[in-house]
């Protein structure tokens, strides 16, 4: 009895503790990639509103190759007063670790389980930071739990000058990188769009997004030119070739699949407006990848000589647009992309994987997300997928993948590297159908999934 | 000759030992008169009276660079 008083007290004062912890400024003193605050001395809100979001600042220091800094380097000159060598005193290395458990409304399989827990889900070391004084660096290398394996992951090497343009502030440069809009600035394109972060172990339709939403990730090199105009008018243009990891198109090529046959020409040419505390951009983007030995949705895949393989024809072009207000309490943004891929299947048609030799395919996707003081926030995103009916190319009951579903997140940061976030996505049609859409009567609500991370860099 | 060219090998490999370092005003686009409405005074990294967290030198209230960023 005399216990009870005294263990609501300790409950309150717990509670009070932590919602005392929550409104508290606590130390905050690193970035999305914490070696870019190390050597820039700038806390994460001068370039994120919350990570991996970019602000103005951000995209500036982006663009100019990541080479701002402001901490002690070591550097050179040659006889000739040139500069040989300019290098961080730190060496501009980061971590990340997420971590997450995942709760489906239906196990994928009767002989699976619906929980799923991933510790680490991914375990990343990064080398970001400047190399020169006009050279800088994002490299990243992943352990993925899912396949139990480390490989390279995004990589942007820059070379960026600036220049006065008959009084426009000219920012020009060139990107090696290996994932198509890795190197852009807006995270309303597809590397660095919407959601940031999923489980692993989520179901995704037949296709889930066009080439450039993922499927040339880490699998390229692609070289562009760039140039960003009054920190307003961006435009981009470059090639990308196959690059592949763990196998080479050198030898026994035929066993190589969706390789670029000769190069993949890129494009990107985005506007910013900037009033106040709010930024409005709106852009364009796409490539087109002739892929040799494709694989299709449904499974099969072709396996030639590369020496004279057809190929299959993607011909993608985006719209996106981003809003946000930044200001010290409260930060907004929208993010919105829509895709249309042509695709025209020759090889795969001639090979009796698809049913029409052209098909389309359209991705949408629209988010919006509210951060208070940069330490409590909420999103709600739209998804959908939809395009042609093609039974044998997508290998689906219906005959096409359209889906759509919802995407809902609250998430907590107690301090700006430290992400606590809880999601939950609900599909409405999957696959084309929104009950029984496997034949065997699973439901586009029985992907439904709850999912708890962790999120930090250091 | 032996001891001049280790000398200037040397030289040329220990590199200056770490110094403390800004953006230079010419790398930054710095300009002492404000631009579009934007000046120094009116942003974030601007530090009074005379400075700049990230761009070296005596920096002017009223001037303004490429890093410009407004206060919130």
């Amino acid at each position: 009895m005399s216990h009870r008083p005294r263990r609501a007290q300790w409950l309150l004062r717990i509670f009070f503790g932590l919602f005392a912890l929550v409104l508290t400024d606590l130390p905050q003193s690193a970035l999305a990639v914490p070696s870019f605050a190390r050597q820039t001395g700038l806390a994460c809100e001068a370039c994120h509103t919350v990570f991996p979001q970019l602000t103005p600042f951000g995209r500036v220091f982006k663009a100019s190759g990541y080479t701002l800094f402001n901490t002690q380097k070591v550097t050179d000159i040659d006889r000739s007063k040139q500069s040989t060598l300019s290098l961080s005193d730190l060496p501009p290395i980061s971590a990340m670790i997420m971590a997450g458990t995942s709760d489906a409304e239906k196990a994928n399989d009767p002989n699976s389980s619906k929980v799923s827990t991933d510790f680490p889900q991914q375990a990343s070391l990064f080398y970001a930071g400047r190399i020169s004084d006009n050279m800088g660096a994002y490299f990243q290398l992943t352990y993925d739990d899912q396949s139990g394996s480390i490989g390279i992951d995004n990589t942007d090497i820059r070379f960026a000058e600036v220049a006065n343009v008959d009084g426009h502030n000219v920012i020009y440069g060139i990107s090696l990188n290996n994932n198509p809009t890795v190197q852009d600035l807006w995270n309303s394109t597809p590397a660095w769009g919407q959601p940031f972060i999923n489980s692993p172990t989520g179901q995704s339709p037949a296709i889930p997004g066009a080439q450039i939403e993922g499927a040339l990730a880490q699998v390229v090199a692609g070289l562009t030119a760039y140039t960003y105009i009054d920190n307003s008018l961006y435009i981009e243009a470059g090639v990308y070739r196959s690059a592949l990891q763990g196998a080479s198109v050198a030898d026994n090529g035929n066993t190589t699949n969706n390789i670029i046959s000769g190069v993949a020409p890129y494009w990107r040419a985005a506007y910013e407006f900037d009033w106040g505390k709010n930024s409005w951009e709106f852009g364009t983007f796409g490539i087109s990848a002739p892929l040799e030995n494709p694989t299709t949705p449904a499974g099969n895949a072709i396996n030639n000589s590369l020496q004279n393989a057809a190929t299959d024809r993607f011909l993608d072009v985006g719209l996106d647009s981003q809003y946000q207000f930044i200001d010290d309490e409260n930060q907004i943004s929208i993010d919105a992309r829509w895709t249309h891929e042509n695709q025209n299947l020759e090889a795969s048609y001639l090979a009796g994987f698809a049913t029409n030799r052209t098909d389309n395919f359209d991705s949408a996707n629209a988010t919006v997300s509210y951060y208070w003081h940069r330490k409590v926030g909420a999103s709600l995103g739209l998804f959908t997928v939809s395009g042609s009916n093609d039974p044998l190319y997508l290998g689906t009951i219906s005959g096409n993948s359209n889906s759509s579903w919802g995407m809902a997140e609250i998430d907590y940061l107690p301090w700006l590297n430290v992400k606590l976030g809880l999601q939950y996505t609900a599909f409405m049609r999957f696959d084309g159908a929104s009950s029984n859409y496997d034949g065997l009567g699973r439901n586009a609500s029985d992907n439904n999934l709850l999912y708890g991370y962790l999120w930090l860099a250091f | 000759m032996m001891a001049g060219g280790a000398a200037a090998l040397a030289a040329t490999i220990a590199a200056t030992p770490a110094e403390a370092d800004k953006m230079s005003q010419k790398g930054a686009l710095y300009q002492e008169t404000p631009k579009n409405g934007q000046q120094c005074d009116g942003c974030a990294l601007f530090k009074a009276p005379a400075s700049c967290t990230i761009v070296d030198g005596t920096i002017s209230p009223t001037g303004w660079c490429r890093f410009f960023s407004k206060k919130s």
